[in-house]
């Protein structure tokens, strides 16, 4: 305990801690602390709220960074510009209002005549914190220990490098990201693959080392050893016979080409399969928060992308890259062998086309990114005016839209015509450059042959030539070659990153095994949150006994699903235990949880495939006498043989059209053929009529004898024959007892079913 | 549209008879007509386009106290005080410089100049944080971080064009 407040401590700055210290506070005493960025008078600045046992402390001040020993040691000072402090004694409690643009701390005095004050100021993203220490001054004030969960706060800066995480949840720094490593593991895809590699690399060598040679053999044979004047030959001859080399040595290489491209097309698609299939996996082990949660599912949708990238790479960045740097290293000393005076000034411009490429690379991407935003505002507006006719017609506004799209397809089409006009321009002149380069060293070369400097002769410089535009390719290649690495190298991140994603509801390492269920449900000083700060349950105490049903009501947003989804731990609760025949939830079994709670929720999902499948799902070795027991206590049966295709009907995506009603009685089914022990029906007959509501009611009856069922329900009528109900308010619990219990009570039970009553009974009365 | 009005209590209160004064501990409480209500609070219907128009005063329980149309009708002193307020819970830093912008895996790292002092901070989807304020006046930008802080470019025709072309790309 003291060891992780010591760690807690530690974070405060060593030149922060000084100067505390140098106020006669002693920095061991803090219990909790929290930074704020900005001064009461919204500047930025650097302030340390925190407090010990009795008094609360505003110290607001400046970090200044000097430099020690020269530029390359910095050293941090805090300048204290004021140090407040408040007896702890006449403060009730603290709170956090939000703003707009930025949040306060403000303190509730004890005495109730005084108004709440303002003690702090920050920027959004320190609120998060802020309500942590809050949470903190609360136990304290109430004599609980110090938290030790709460204090683990997120970490939003790296470590190492102080860089921010851009995503917290991530944890990925940028800078320090070992990109290195990470293509490592992506190779490590291939180790199965290991003969199909270095057959691919061989033939990749042998076409590169074809293609580079045979300007050597074709370009110099033919200028000369026949096209020289006084070589003694059959012209004629001669140039046929060149040509047919020529012939054959492009021949020989379109070969090596075609063998190359087979093999990769070969290898790659299985390393993708693999990587794909990994990642499924992965994701199928996460916990249900893994999905609901924003940001991750963004990630997921891009999954599929990201492979694509992976693959693209693979497939043809990594053969060409091979390509370009064997074809350049190989150019360049065949050209260092033919002229090495030519051969150094083509060096000396190549860092200069380098540049060139790369910067008009650069200026193009945000060129072509600007004209991609456009069209993508013109298609959404395009399918925002489709699917919205309806509406337009109505209020006749066909024209304006018109207009609308006028103007954003306008901004499209200017765009585009910078971008192409840019292109006009841009490549004739890049290409006169390479023209120059070629000219400077015709010239120069020119020259060598007129005065027979270092044997130079016309076949040698049209070979030299013919090298020089070899080099423009790899060149070009090689300037974009790092964006197309940092952009695998970003997928191939994203990819690990669900791979080695750890479930938050993980088993325990000892699981304990309860095949058979009895169905005793005991919630204890529950509290959960989806995001901190922002209470979803609230200290709520609960028991179901074995066979009986509880039905829990309560407003939209009152936390009732959550409460379910606790007991099936589809979450893990933050406060608090529950337990199911005595044994906690975090310590069963998962396949003991899953195999004995059946959950029928407000959500339908239908796997595509057959009705008799989906009814199946949750025990394939069912018989069809079963499936048909369960689709007839569903009151499934009987719509199902409805269709032509009874019991075959394929539903799920491109399947049957089902209404919501007839999808939530298959769903039903499923469960009921589980035979599960704890019966979960989270508004399970909301969706539909009353009649159909009643006949799954009978049925659900029977279902229920001998379970532990816990429904919820909007319309009272449906939690007619629970044995207790729980009234929810805000994450509380506020009334619990039997129907006549809570009427004689008059309280909030009384108002829903007044309420609900009194609409039944006007309907009646009006007609 | 007279009629429009009736059909609901627009609830507009007169300027003349409002009486805003800055209370202890940062609050600000409102006298209207022979009622006092502590600790209200301010809220923009319109806060890009007509920043001091349509600002709903809401109670400290939570109901509306009624609508200002504008609080440029308000005497002087009011006026100033509603501002000051407003001020505070629409803090928006204005961004005077821009130092770097650098593109990390999809990110973006800005280090600028703001009239509350030097600041950094990261934000995603560069091209939807990153807007005009309104679409009819083109010209202030209003860039928002992953923590949904906000920092405004008051006039982008006037910021200097080293710091304009760093995200000039991002705008659309």
């Amino acid at each position: 305990m003291t060891e992780i407040l010591s760690e807690y401590l530690s974070k405060i700055p060593e030149h922060v801690r000084n100067t505390i210290y140098g106020a006669g506070i002693d920095v061991s005493k803090i219990i909790a602390y929290v930074y704020s960025d900005m001064a009461p008078d919204c500047k930025f600045a650097d302030c340390w709220i925190f407090f010990d046992k009795s008094l609360l402390y505003i110290m607001t001040g400046y970090d200044i960074v000097e430099e020690k020993n020269g530029a390359k040691k910095l050293q941090c000072t805090y300048e204290r510009k004021s140090l407040e402090r408040f007896d702890i004694s006449t403060i009730k409690m603290l709170e956090i209002e939000r703003f707009v643009g930025t949040a306060r701390l403000m303190a509730y005095p004890e005495e109730e005549s005084k108004a709440p004050f303002e003690i702090a100021t920050f920027s959004l993203g320190v609120a998060g914190k802020a309500e942590r220490f809050v949470r903190h001054f609360a136990d304290m004030k109430a004599d609980k220990p110090f938290d030790v969960n709460a204090s683990k706060e997120e970490e939003l800066f790296c470590p190492k490098c102080g860089m921010r995480y851009p995503n917290p949840s991530r944890k990925v720094c940028p800078k320090c990201m070992n990109k290195i490593s990470i293509f490592g593991r992506l190779l490590g895809f291939f180790k199965f693959y290991m003969k199909k590699l270095i057959y691919f690399f061989i033939v990749i060598i042998l076409s590169t080392v074809f293609s580079v040679l045979s300007p050597y053999v074709g370009t110099k044979l033919l200028y000369d050893n026949v096209l020289t004047p006084g070589v003694d030959a059959n012209l004629y001859g001669e140039v046929g016979l060149v040509m047919l080399i020529i012939i054959a040595a492009r021949l020989i290489g379109l070969g090596f080409t075609m063998w190359q491209g087979h093999i990769s097309g070969g290898l790659i698609p299985y390393v993708v399969y693999d990587l794909k299939m990994k990642i499924f996996k992965s994701m199928q082990k996460l916990s249900v928060g893994f999905y609901t949660n924003k940001q991750t599912g963004q990630l997921m949708e891009r999954v599929n992308r990201d492979t694509t990238n992976i693959y693209w790479f693979f497939v043809d960045g990594v053969p060409f890259f091979i390509i370009n740097i064997l074809t350049f290293i190989g150019v360049l000393i065949i050209m260092l062998i033919m002229n090495p005076i030519l051969a150094i000034i083509v060096t000396v411009m190549l860092p200069v086309l380098l540049f060139l490429f790369r910067y008009i690379h650069k200026s193009f991407r945000k060129m072509h990114h600007n004209s991609w935003v456009n069209q993508a505002i013109l298609s959404s507006h395009i399918s925002d005016s489709m699917g919205g006719q309806r509406v337009i017609k109505a209020f006749a506004k066909e024209r304006e839209e018109s207009d609308r799209f006028a103007g954003y397809s306008m901004n499209a089409r200017n765009a585009d015509l910078k971008l192409s006009n840019t292109q006009a321009t841009v490549f004739p002149l890049l290409s006169f450059v390479a023209i120059l380069t070629n000219l400077l060293v015709l010239g120069l070369g020119g020259c060598m042959i007129v005065s027979g400097y270092a044997d130079m002769t016309l076949g040698k410089l049209m070979t030299f030539t013919a090298y020089m535009s070899m080099l423009y390719g790899p060149m070009e290649f090689l300037s974009r070659f790092s964006d197309w690495w940092a952009r695998c190298i970003d997928s191939a991140q994203r990819v690990f990153e669900i791979i080695d994603a750890q479930p938050d509801v993980a088993e325990a390492d000892e699981p304990v095994s309860i095949p058979e269920m009895k169905g005793n449900i005991v919630m204890k000083n529950v509290n959960f949150e989806y995001e901190p700060g922002r209470p979803i349950i609230k200290n709520l105490s609960l028991s179901v006994e074995e066979g009986h049903m509880v039905g829990i009501v309560g407003k939209t947003g009152a936390g009732k699903s959550t409460i379910v989804n606790l007991m099936a731990r589809l979450y893990d609760v933050v406060e608090g235990s529950i337990t199911i025949d005595g044994v906690d939830v975090k310590d069963i079994a998962t396949k003991d949880m899953k195999r004995n709670i059946g959950i029928v929720s407000q959500e339908i999902y239908l796997f595509i495939g057959t009705i008799a499948d989906n009814i199946r799902y949750a025990c394939p070795e069912a018989t069809m006498d079963e499936v048909i027991a369960a689709a007839k206590a569903a009151s499934a049966h009987d719509f199902i043989m409805k269709l032509p295709d009874g019991y075959e009907t394929r539903v799920g995506a491109g399947g049957q059209d089902l209404s919501g009603g007839e999808k939530q009685r298959i769903s039903i089914a499923r469960t009921i053929i589980q035979n599960p022990k704890i019966l979960i029906l989270d508004e399970a007959t909301a969706s539909m009529d009353t009649e159909t509501e009643r006949r799954i009611q009978e049925s659900l009856t029977e279902l229920k004898q001998g379970r532990t069922t816990i429904a919820i329900a909007h319309r009272l009528s449906t939690l007619r024959d629970a044995d207790v109900l729980a009234v929810i308010d805000r994450g509380e619990m506020v009334e619990y007892g039997t129907h006549d219990e809570l009427i004689r009570k008059k309280g909030e039970y009384y108002n829903l079913y007044k309420l609900q009553f009194d609409a039944v009974k006007h309907i009646g009365t009006a007609e | 549209m007279s009629e429009l009005q009736n059909l609901a209590e627009m609830n507009m209160l007169d300027a003349s008879k409002c009486a805003f004064t800055p209370t202890e501990g940062g609050y600000i409480s409102l006298k209207y007509e022979d009622k006092t209500f502590d600790r209200i609070k301010l809220c923009r219907a319109l806060p890009y386009k007509t920043p001091d128009e349509y600002i709903c005063i809401i109670d400290r329980d939570g109901k509306e106290v009624g609508i200002l149309r504008d609080i440029k009708h308000l005497s002087k002193a009011d006026e100033e005080n509603v501002r000051v307020e407003l001020t505070k819970i629409y803090y928006c830093p204005s961004i005077t410089k821009i130092m770097s912008v650098k593109d990390r895996m999809g990110y973006q790292y800005f280090e600028v100049q703001t009239n509350g002092g030097k600041r950094e901070f990261a934000l995603r989807d560069a091209s939807r944080n990153i807007r005009y304020v309104t679409s009819e006046k083109r010209g202030a930008i209003e860039i928002r971080d992953i923590d949904g802080n906000r920092y405004l470019i008051e006039d982008f025709d006037k910021i200097d064009v080293q710091s304009r072309k760093k995200i000039e790309a991002f705008l659309v």
